[in-house]
Parts: structure tokens; C-alpha cells; sequence
């Protein structure tokens, strides 16, 4: 009895790891977009590489969690409904069609935000937790 | 001089952060193993081989927020050459996003005409199966060297265009026989992220249907009787059209094309070929899957020439990683038409493994 | 085997894609087992070979034409054949026949049928499967 409720709480622990992340346990920005508010469809479009340039006209830079990066299989659930490995295998096709530009690959939630803080157009996702300046918060409708 | 070597391992730092970002350099190659029993033939009737395919170098590059670069460069195995091996640019193209999702892109592309040409190009660790359809042997002007337009993810559908004007079939890198250019015209959409349905045109006139120039199929086969191959001018027309569905577990690839050619000879050939692949991925990794594959030209075709067959594979994938996978078929070949000129009756089984970096 | 071969029929073009496509079509059309296709792109070379038919005795059905070629043309090539077998079928299959010559040979009741290219299988067969069966 006491082994299946362990089980039974080590599975919830994990699906909560891989399927109970949300949108509100995360922090999306971005850099010069012009954009200060996004739907979770439209956010997931940009990091799906489906556009091209922001409103302002300047190219959208997408940054995606690297496998060194404990947020990188959570990030690719909730964006992309996969895993790392798929969130990878999809842009390097993406990229290799030449329909979008190469995403830049960050090893934590810190050096995704250095990026986005010194690369204009650049949109990237973080942990709620990691302190980030206002003005770089994309609020989620 | 602390200060100085300093100062360099931060400028060598910084110079190779921003070349991380805007210059990406990405390698693909594959290998293969070949075996081939020809029923047909009485003296030997088998092959068996290993191969070393093309290594192709992926360079993927922006000058600023509205034009890239992107090249790709492929060296291959070649008879009758110094060191066996030759390269080629496969596509070499600056593309300028000038509003949204809308580009001008300009150099050598891959002629946008169906799924498997627009989306695999050269990375074999792409292909959901080990060959092209046989079509790209025979029928698909596989690049263009010109001018395109292309919209992608336009509206709810994703709806996506290519209108390309370039150097025609006959054409080389450098020149082009005629001045009618090659059209094509391609739209698709995406009703979702695992859909890709659509259609496109192709016309060229070549004023010598002889020659088979940079942007041909790979292989069109010489006359029967004489080996010489028509002089003449033909017109050339292809429609394309093709369903994609990859998703977790399913994956469904189908491409259909007609192909008409016109002579003054021999009047209107009418050609096509459909290519039919279905995967079902079991677990992560393991994709079982099956092809079947036609192609059939006309007896007055006088570009590609008569000639029919049907392949059916059965096939395995393992996917090790996004960038290394193997893939194991085995197939039949034989021809589909009782009015085939052509004997094929064959069994292969190969294995490749493909590999990015 | 050449005594198994009753009949022949001559195909001359200096282009070897009709004759190829000519193949093509008869094949489907004449039983090979007891007629001889040949194809000749030069019509001398195709006069040299129905002589050499005419002493093996076989019959030579009909003999298809492309009026423009080199060295002698298809109105030409047609009245020496039928000097040598008159009761032989001859058809023209042209694009670019010079109008009176093709005429003259009507008139002289020598031409069978004119066939224009590019020409459909249909249209070739109803011409030449009355003068197979015709034989058989």
C-alpha cells in the first residue's frame, strides 16, 4: 500500500513536471519588439518561428533553453507540446529549409535574459521567479 | 602584457559570441550500404556495396535584421574525376524580408515544387526514409537559379506562397540557352503545425531538349534505338501536388505530379508519378514505415524518356537524435504498365545512416 | 527463325525518335512472331533492304514514310518501292510534305493514306489495321 501511494505520488510529481507547467510559471520577453502584450498562441508562434519581423521591422531573435538549461524540457512542453530533442529536430529543419533564422540555444534562465537585454529584437522565456526588469516583460493575455 | 592577453581573450570571447549568432555552420552527410538482386538477370544479378554519400555544408548567415544569407554546399562521389570527388553549390541565396512574412529571395534555391524538395533539400538525416522519390531522378527540376517571391504564415491557415522566374532546366549556373525563363508557381497551407497541404506549376520552354543542364532531374535516360537524345525544342509543363502530416505517432507523406511535355514531333506526353509514404512511430525513437512509389512516362516522351516502375519498400528508422539517425528498407521494384518497354523485377535492401554536426 | 517470318514493314524517318516511337506503337498492333519491323533513318539503306526482303520471299505489308529527308524524299522514296512491288500499301507520315508532290502521288493512286505528325496511336491504327488483317 505505502509502495503504490509512493508511485502514485511520484508520477503526479512528474506529469506535474512535464504537463502542469503553465504559462503563469513563466516570464516571456523581449527586447525593442514594439510589443508589450501577446496572446499564449501568438507567444508560441514566435517561438515556432512564424514570423518573421516585429511590428517595428526588426527581426524577430528567438532564444530557446539549451539542453544544459533545467527549464529546456519544460520550456519545450509548453511551447511546443514535445520534447528538447523535438523542439531542436524542428528548428534545424526549419532553419535548413531556409524559412527562418537560427534560434540562439542559452544554458540558463540568466543567460537567456543577458541575451534578450543586449539583442533587440530578441524574445525569450523565463522561470517567474528570475528577477528581470519591467520593460523587458511581455505581459500574456 | 597580464592587461594585454587579457583584453584579447575578451575580444576573442566577444568575436566568437557574435559569430555564434549570426553565422551558422552546420554539416550533413550519410552512408549507406547497398544490395541489389536483379530476377532478371541469369549472370550476375547481385550488387552489394557500401557507399559514401554526399557531405553537405550548411552555412546560415544575417548581414542585418532583413537580409540573410543561406548556402549549401555539397561534395559527392563523381566518376572520372582526379579525386573522385566533386562539389557543387546546391543553393546559394541572399533573402531580403521586406514586409512581415513577405521576401524577396535571389540566387540558387530549390525549386519550390513539391514537399520533399522545398523541406529535405540535401540533409539525408531530414528524409524520412533512406531515397528521394524516384520522380527527382526524372521529372522534378530540382533547382532554380533566379529570382523568388515567398510569403509564409500568412493568416489562420498559414498560407504560404513561391513565385520563382529563373534559368530554365537546360540552363547552367552561368548561362541559359533561351531567353524564356523557368515559372513556378507554389502555394500551400498549414492548418496546423503538423499539416502541410499544397500545389504548385512549373513551365519551361527549351529550345534544345538535349540538353540537361544544371537544374534537371538527375538523370534522364538517352533514345532507345540511337542513344541520341531530341534536338529539338519542347515545351514543359509540371503540376504538383502534396498532402504532409507529421505528427507524434502518424506520419503521412504523399506527392503527386503531372508532368506534360510538348513537341512538335511527337505532339503531347502526358507523365506522372505519385509517391506515397506512411510512418508509424511506436515509441520516441522507433519509426516503422512503408513507400509506394511510381513513375510512369509516356512511350512519345522526348525529355525523360518511356520508362515505368513501381518500388515498394518497407522500411525502419531509429532515431538516435535529431541529427543521427539509421534507416533500414527493404524494397521490390518491377514495372506497373503492360505496355512497358522496360523490364525491372529487382529486390534491394539497404541500410543508411544519416548524421548532422 | 527468319523462316517462322512471313511479312515485314518498313518504317523510314530520319529521326530516330519517330522511328522509336513507331516501334513502340506497332508492337502493339503486328505479332513480331511472323512479321519483321524494321526502321531505317536513310531512305537508300531502306530501298537496299526491300530488294534483299523481295528474294527471302517475305511480304513486306507496308511501308510508312516521313516525306523531309536527306538524300531523297518520302514521294520519291514511294515511287521507286512501288516500281519494285506494286500492290504494296505506302503511307506518309509528315509534318512539313510539300503539298504538290503529295498530291501527284495521290492522283497516281500511289499513296495509301497521308498521316499528319504529330499524329495519336488511334489515328495510326485505323489507317494501318485494315491492311493487316487485310493479310492475315
Amino acid at each position: 500500500m505505502v509502495f503504490r501511494i509512493v508511485i502514485l505520488v511520484q508520477f503526479l510529481v512528474f506529469t506535474s513536471i512535464l504537463f502542469g507547467q503553465t504559462f503563469s510559471d513563466y516570464k516571456v520577453i523581449g527586447n525593442t519588439t514594439g510589443v508589450t502584450e501577446l496572446t499564449q498562441a501568438q507567444v508560441k508562434s514566435y517561438f515556432k518561428g512564424k514570423y518573421t519581423l516585429w511590428g517595428n521591422n526588426k527581426s524577430v531573435k528567438v532564444v530557446l533553453h539549451s539542453s544544459e538549461s533545467p527549464q529546456a524540457e519544460k520550456v519545450a512542453k509548453l511551447i511546443f507540446n514535445t520534447t528538447h530533442t523535438g523542439v531542436k529536430k524542428y528548428w534545424l529543419s526549419l532553419v535548413f529549409q531556409g524559412r527562418a533564422n537560427p534560434p540562439v540555444y542559452c544554458d540558463s534562465d540568466l543567460e537567456v535574459l543577458t541575451y534578450v537585454k543586449k539583442t533587440p529584437g530578441a524574445i525569450g522565456i523565463i522561470k517567474d521567479e528570475t528577477s528581470c526588469p519591467s520593460q523587458y516583460v511581455i505581459q500574456i493575455k | 602584457m597580464r592587461h594585454s592577453f587579457f583584453i584579447i581573450f575578451i575580444f576573442c570571447c566577444g568575436y566568437s559570441f557574435s559569430q555564434r549568432e549570426k553565422v551558422v555552420v552546420n554539416g550533413y552527410g550519410h552512408m549507406n550500404y547497398n544490395y541489389n538482386n536483379d530476377l532478371n538477370k541469369t549472370a550476375d544479378p547481385t550488387l552489394s556495396y557500401f557507399e559514401l554519400g554526399e557531405h553537405d555544408l550548411f552555412v546560415n548567415s544575417y548581414f542585418n535584421d532583413r537580409i540573410s544569407f543561406l548556402g549549401e554546399f555539397v561534395v559527392r562521389y563523381t566518376k572520372g574525376t582526379p579525386t573522385y570527388f566533386s562539389a557543387s553549390i546546391e543553393r546559394a541565396r541572399l533573402k531580403f524580408d521586406y514586409y512581415k512574412n513577405h521576401s524577396i529571395i535571389a540566387g540558387k534555391i530549390h525549386t519550390p515544387i513539391n514537399y520533399w524538395n522545398d523541406v529535405y533539400h540535401h540533409g539525408r538525416v531530414f528524409f524520412p526514409s533512406i531515397d528521394r522519390p524516384t520522380a527527382f531522378s526524372y521529372l522534378v527540376p530540382l533547382h532554380n537559379l533566379g529570382l523568388q517571391f515567398q510569403g509564409q504564415n500568412l493568416g489562420k491557415w498559414n498560407f504560404g506562397y513561391d513565385v520563382v522566374i529563373g534559368n530554365g532546366i537546360s540552363a547552367t549556373d552561368a548561362s541559359d540557352d533561351n531567353l524564356s525563363p523557368a515559372t513556378t508557381v507554389a502555394f500551400h497551407i498549414k492548418p496546423t503545425d503538423n499539416w502541410r497541404i499544397g500545389a504548385s506549376y512549373f513551365y519551361d520552354y527549351l529550345s534544345d531538349a538535349s540538353v540537361t543542364g544544371a537544374h534537371s532531374g538527375h538523370s534522364t535516360a538517352p533514345s532507345h534505338i540511337h542513344g541520341d537524345k531530341y534536338k529539338g525544342n519542347l515545351n514543359y509543363h509540371l503540376i504538383s501536388q502534396s498532402i504532409a502530416y507529421f505528427g507524434d505517432k502518424h506520419e503521412f507523406l504523399n506527392e503527386f505530379s503531372y508532368n506534360i511535355t510538348h513537341t512538335d514531333t511527337l505532339g503531347y506526353a502526358n507523365n506522372f508519378s505519385n509517391y506515397t509514404y506512411y510512418g508509424y512511430r511506436i515509441k520516441e525513437k522507433h519509426v516503422p514505415y512503408a513507400i509506394v512509389d511510381l513513375l510512369s512516362i509516356a512511350e512519345n516522351d522526348l525529355f525523360t524518356y518511356h520508362y515505368d516502375i513501381m518500388r515498394l519498400w518497407l522500411g525502419y528508422r531509429h532515431e538516435f537524435s535529431e541529427t543521427l539517425n539509421v534507416k533500414a528498407q527493404v524494397g521490390y521494384s518491377t514495372n506497373f504498365l503492360n505496355s512497358s518497354h522496360s523490364s525491372t523485377n529487382s529486390i534491394d535492401f539497404k541500410v543508411q545512416f544519416a548524421y548532422g554536426f | 527463325m527468319m523462316d517462322d517470318l512471313k511479312y515485314a514493314v518498313i518504317c523510314v524517318d530520319d529521326d530516330p525518335h519517330i522511328l522509336q516511337m513507331l516501334s513502340f506503337q506497332l508492337e502493339k498492333i503486328i505479332d513480331t512472331k511472323c512479321t519483321l519491323l524494321e526502321y531505317f533513318t536513310i531512305p537508300q539503306d531502306a530501298i537496299d533492304n526491300f530488294d534483299e526482303l523481295l528474294q527471302e520471299q517475305i511480304d513486306v505489308i507496308f511501308i510508312l514514310v516521313d516525306f523531309q529527308m536527306p538524300g531523297m524524299n518520302g514521294a520519291q522514296l514511294i515511287r521507286a518501292i512501288k516500281l519494285k512491288k506494286p500492290d504494296i500499301a505506302c503511307i506518309m507520315l509528315s509534318g512539313q510534305a510539300n503539298t504538290v508532290q503529295v498530291a501527284e502521288l495521290e492522283q497516281d493512286g500511289l499513296l495509301t493514306c497521308f498521316v499528319h505528325k504529330p499524329w495519336d496511336e488511334a489515328t495510326l491504327f485505323q489507317v494501318l489495321n485494315p491492311i493487316i488483317t487485310s493479310k492475315s
